[in-house]
């Protein structure tokens, strides 16, 4: 049969699908965002306002002390009638002041969230039909190019018009952003392997175990990335070639 | 008026069922016609042409269901023969085009021509089709049953052109393998 014929062939498709082709229309990348912004927008008033009427009100002199009730008990009739307040630490009294954070002897460190912060320098590739090559300095993406990949090129562009720059964030950020792309624009099949290799590091993943341990780490984030996109990857590792 | 109400005047031979049909439909089907044809006037014969058959066919059909996909293959059927006609040389180009790209969705076999069960082969396709996400499932059907082009596709569902053409690539291969696994060797 040639591709004549089945064209013709297709005229007997399912009327449903036929159907919901006529007036389908996916909602536009921009329309989602803008819907998005102006429901932040609308959500930030709402949530603001109470706080914007009292603090309007309180510079503008039209809430003074002066409106609070006159039925109010003066400071020495107010002061017998509040509890003592116990003390919430053992040891301290009411009224007695913590110690400044210097002098407890807890370490204090930066809240994060990036499973990466604190690799080394070190250059990894993602391939599936897009290759991208990721340059990371010190736990920052310095450099995501994708060579001889057109659609690589086509999905940074893409990226770079929704403002989701992979450089100058996090390796995390950049994988899931590169790996989601490739998801959307239907570069998979089932059981299509995804490939995540070191191509080249510095001291810092010099053992074979900080190696791995990083691979494993991009490759558990591509893998709960396939499964909230219901799709069915294989996700291999490579080595350090050096 | 609903469908199954419109389908009662063509029962009833009442030819207010035609005013109807163009009142409710016509704006659709031209727009099948013209992205097949390219041509408003010859979109506009393919529609009257389409209703005419209508008018003919039913009954005994009786399209209660889906009336709009009734006339739709029609007028589908219509145009695409008009375009064959060679009245139109770069529609026509275009229509070679997606030929060829159709032709990659079909496992190569021995079997002879006309062996194949076109229904089987038809109901198969229709399946692997509904099967789709919504997303490629669109873009599939608006390429090889609407044939519209990828620049149309890509601007009517708000994507990007590489992405159709990536949707497409995809499928017509995954299509191609479903067909092999179903049996078909066409």
């Amino acid at each position: 049969m040639r591709g004549e014929e089945l064209i013709d062939l297709f005229e007997d498709l399912d009327d449903e699908l036929i159907e919901e082709a006529a007036t389908a229309t996916l909602l536009p990348t921009y329309q989602k965002r803008r819907t998005l912004l102006v429901a932040c927008a609308c959500a930030l008033l709402v949530l603001s306002a109470p706080a914007f009427f009292l603090f309007s009100g309180l510079f503008k002199g039209s809430v003074t002390t002066d409106d609070l009730p006159s039925a109010l008990p003066s400071d020495g009739a107010m002061a017998s009638k509040i509890p003592e307040v116990p003390s919430l630490r053992p040891g301290l009294s009411a009224g007695e002041s913590l110690p400044p954070p210097e002098e407890s002897n807890v370490p204090w460190s930066e809240p994060s969230d990036d499973p990466f912060e604190g690799s080394d320098t070190f250059l990894l590739a993602l391939h599936m039909i897009s290759s991208f090559k990721i340059h990371v300095e010190n736990g920052v993406v310095t450099q995501v190019t994708a060579p001889d990949s057109e659609s690589g090129e086509a999905i940074l562009a893409e990226l770079k018009a929704e403002g989701k720059e992979p450089t100058g964030g996090t390796l995390e950020n950049a994988l899931v952003w590169l790996f989601e792309q490739m998801l959307e624009r239907g570069e998979h099949q089932e059981n299509d392997t995804v490939t995540l290799a070191l191509l080249s590091y510095e001291d810092g993943l010099s053992t074979p175990e900080a190696q791995k341990a990083l691979l494993d780490e991009g490759a558990d984030i591509l893998s709960r990335l396939a499964e909230s996109k219901d799709a069915v990857i294989r996700i291999t590792t490579e080595g350090a070639v050096d | 008026m609903n469908d199954a109400a419109i389908i009662d005047l063509y029962f009833k031979r009442d030819e207010q069922a035609l005013t109807l049909t163009e009142e409710k439909y016509g704006q659709k089907l031209r727009g099948i016609a013209f992205g097949i044809l390219s041509d408003r006037m010859m979109a506009e014969e393919c529609e009257n042409d389409t209703y005419l058959r209508a008018w003919n066919a039913i009954p005994p059909a009786s399209p209660k269901e889906h009336f709009f996909a009734f006339l739709a293959k029609i007028i589908r059927r219509l145009s695409i023969n008009r375009l064959r006609d060679g009245a139109r040389q770069k529609r026509n180009a275009d229509l070679v085009a997606l030929t060829a790209e159709m032709e990659l969705c079909l496992p190569c076999g021995e079997d002879v021509e006309g062996t194949v069960d076109e229904k089987l082969l038809m109901k198969s396709i229709s399946d692997f089709i509904k099967a789709l996400p919504k997303e490629q499932r669109l873009v599939f059907v608006r390429r090889y049953w609407y044939l519209d082009s990828v620049e149309q596709i890509a601007s009517r569902l708000g994507i990007g052109q590489s992405k159709v053409k990536s949707i497409l690539s995809r499928g017509r291969k995954r299509l191609k393998e479903h067909l092999e696994k179903e049996g078909f060797s066409v």
